[in-house]
């Protein structure tokens, strides 16, 4: 469960001043420790807010944590919605906890991002496109069980409705006319 | 003049009887493989059989003041035997209706409370109305047959039915299901009933109705299986069977590279009961099992490491400690199973080494663990009830203490649970009740995964991140603690009120369980 350390440099890299990539490095370095604790703290202290999210996300994320991990994702989405990284990061977690739905948001959130993103390499858009059309796909098929789920408990619960009711009249109708056919013998 | 016997009636009532049993025991294995058999099955089924029953009585009383009873005898006898050999070929379709393929564990809770009453509905109420019938028109058919009375006849056919229902429950469980499996169990009481109906419809020269009956149960004993469904592509099907307890089956997950096996009971859906992979050591994120080599590590062990495992499954728990031990510790496992079909098929598809192990399968994990040894290093509860539930007779207050009783001193106990969270209804129950059995403990959230391990030490502290010796250099140590010590990850355990302690009086476990699917399922409806 260590951090890649090649992912850790690529965050540590995204900061730009000079103090926060000092701040980052310690988050990087205790995250490439494997000391996440530690990492955590580090991320909290980290004076951009929205590093501080994504650098939770990584840490809970890499820890297992994927309730965690997905609210620091929204978290940051909320700071910053057309930030590159956070919306396919929410979507992926997302998917993991097989929640059709709010992927299917992230993935919005994603293509709003894209659209306003400024990627100017035409191989690396069409990569960021693909990979969010296939999240989409998956999204819409996780959808798609829950409404089989909510459509089969409404026909169990239709059948349960019929069956049982139809069963419990045909049991007072029995017992009643058992009842006048005694009173008539 | 001389009066004709009624004691074939009599044993007919006795049958029928028997067949009831046979039904409804074996109903709830029919929809296990879909719904499982958790406390609200059984009500469904048991309900559901009951208020057949209560209609069939009715429907038979009516039946009873025509000229010929027995020939209606005949008739519902032929009826329940056609209804009952087409069930296990009715018994997939009617159930994957109800609980579509593909739904995880958080979204099944509501179909398996709805679906396995809507499917124990149309499955077995029309053939239990059938069997309810029998009683009233034998009763009649003695009455008539050797002038008694009302009450000698009915207290006749009243003993021979119960005495056929006692005789139905022990070969139902004990020799019907385990020796000829589900779908032949079904087709074998549908034959019986038959033969009984066909022999009174003929005595009553019903002759159609029987040979009409006849051609739908011979083809019924052609086409009428229990179908699972095919195991996805990728996932073969190593075996499968039916056992006292469970439908178990052995499958291998080629999907995503590395060859995986899984032991699956009845239900299924996406939980296992057993684990496999080529290597032994840890298993990797998402499987509880890795946890339990941390006490070995955690007590610097050397020598001697003497464990229980409460619930052996297929031997996953064993594999893991001999692959991620450390070095210079010779293990003595001791493993016991409730299910000896479960080793069975740890030890052809599990790699589970019943000569290096001490194996003690099909006995219960509380009662056997009274005559073992009281020297262990680690007691590993892994014991599972219905697929998603610890037996509430082994997640008690007395039961923990009792294990805490059979650790050295120092000795660990460890325990998977699943949940969602620390404030889960079933995780917070069994944490504050392990914390009154050992004074405390902490549970650490299983990365990746819906598990918890529990750990408390008889006379010992559990070691949380902050502690120096939570760490340890070894891979083993470097592939779980960081996961472990985030904030979210862990958590002391505090005692709970006498109030809320599950305890042998007082545990309401199965219905916790049910509260912690609900709130999981309602999470997902509604995630923020």
């Amino acid at each position: 469960m260590r951090a890649s350390p090649i992912l850790a440099s690529a965050l540590a890299l995204a900061c730009c001043t000079s103090a926060l990539r000092a701040q980052t490095e310690g988050v990087a370095e205790a995250f490439a420790d494997g000391r996440y604790d530690l990492a955590l703290e580090a991320a909290e202290g980290l004076s951009d807010p929205v590093l501080a999210t994504e650098w939770r996300f990584q840490v809970l994320h890499a820890a297992g944590d994927l309730a965690g991990a997905l609210a620091a994702a929204r978290a940051g989405l909320a700071l910053a919605p057309s930030h590159p990284r956070l919306a396919p990061n929410a979507a992926n977690v997302a998917l993991t906890l097989g929640e059709g739905a709010l992927a299917l948001e992230f993935c919005d959130a994603w293509q709003a991002a894209l659209d306003a993103s400024a990627i100017a390499e035409a191989g690396a858009r069409a990569a960021e496109l693909e990979r969010l059309a296939r999240y989409r796909a998956n999204a819409l098929a996780l959808r798609a069980l829950d409404e089989r789920a909510r459509s089969a408990t409404k026909s169990a619960q239709l059948v349960v409705a019929v069956v049982l009711g139809g069963t419990v009249l045909a049991l007072l109708a029995l017992a009643r006319r058992a009842r006048c056919v005694e009173a008539r013998a | 003049m001389q009066r004709a016997s009624a004691n074939p009636i009599l044993i007919v009532a006795g049958i029928a009887g028997a067949c009831t049993m046979a039904v409804e025991l074996a109903a709830v294995r029919l929809i296990a493989p879909w719904f499982g058999t958790s406390s609200r099955v059984w009500t469904n089924v048991i309900g559901v059989i009951l208020l057949a029953l209560a209609v069939g009585y009715l429907l038979g009383a009516r039946w009873a003041a025509a000229p010929r009873p027995r020939r209606a005898l005949g008739w519902t006898l032929l009826a329940a035997a056609l209804w009952t050999a087409w069930m296990p070929f009715l018994a997939g379709a009617v159930c994957r209706l109800f609980l579509p393929d593909g739904i995880g564990l958080d979204r099944a809770i509501e179909l398996w409370t709805w679906g396995s009453l809507a499917s124990t509905l149309v499955l077995f109420l029309p053939a239990a109305v059938c069997l309810g019938c029998v009683g009233p028109l034998a009763l009649e058919v003695v009455q008539r047959t050797d002038g008694s009375s009302a009450g000698s006849a009915g207290g006749r056919v009243l003993g021979w039915s119960t005495l056929g229902s006692l005789a139905g429950t022990f070969v139902t469980t004990h020799v019907l299901v385990p020796w000829l499996g589900l779908s032949w169990t079904f087709l074998g009481v549908a034959g019986v009933l038959f033969v009984l109906g066909a022999a009174l419809a003929l005595a009553e020269r019903a002759r159609g109705a029987a040979a009409l009956s006849m051609l739908a149960t011979a083809a019924a004993l052609g086409f009428s299986r229990l179908e699972r469904g095919a195991p996805p592509p990728g996932v073969a099907l190593l075996e499968e069977r039916e056992s006292c307890y469970q439908s178990v089956r052995a499958v291998e997950d080629s999907r995503w590279g590395e060859p995986v096996r899984l032991l699956q009971v009845n239900e299924g859906l996406d939980s296992f009961q057993s684990v496999w992979k080529a290597n032994a050591g840890l298993l990797g994120p998402g499987y509880y099992y890795d946890l339990f080599a941390l006490p070995a590590w955690w007590s610097g062990a050397r020598g001697r490491w003497k464990v229980a495992v409460l619930g052996l499954g297929a031997g996953t728990a064993c594999r893991v400690l001999r692959g991620a031990s450390p070095e210079g510790v010779e293990l003595e496992i001791v493993g016991l199973e409730l299910d000896p079909v479960v080793t069975e098929f740890g030890e052809r598809h599990f790699e589970l080494d019943a000569r290096r192990e001490r194996v003690i399968a099909g006995v219960d994990a509380r009662a056997a663990l009274r005559t073992l040894e009281r020297d262990f290093d680690l007691i590993v509860l892994d014991a599972y009830a219905r697929q998603v539930e610890i037996p509430f007779h082994l997640s008690s207050e007395e039961a923990l203490a009792e294990m805490r009783s059979h650790l050295a001193p120092g000795g660990w106990l460890a325990i998977n649970v699943g949940g969602f969270g620390f404030d889960d209804p079933v995780v917070s129950a069994l944490s504050g009740t392990l914390a009154r059995a050992f004074g405390s403990g902490v549970g650490y959230r299983v990365s990746a995964s819906r598990n918890f391990v529990l750990f408390a030490r008889r006379d010992g502290d559990v070691p949380v991140p902050s502690d120096a010796r939570f760490w340890f250099a070894s891979p083993v140590g470097d592939a779980l603690l960081p996961a472990l010590s985030v904030p979210s990850a862990w958590s002391r355990l505090l005692p709970c009120s006498a109030a809320l302690a599950l305890c042998d009086d007082r545990n309401p476990i199965d219905e916790l369980q049910m509260q912690s699917l609900e709130q999981a399922r309602a999470r997902l409806a509604n995630p923020r």
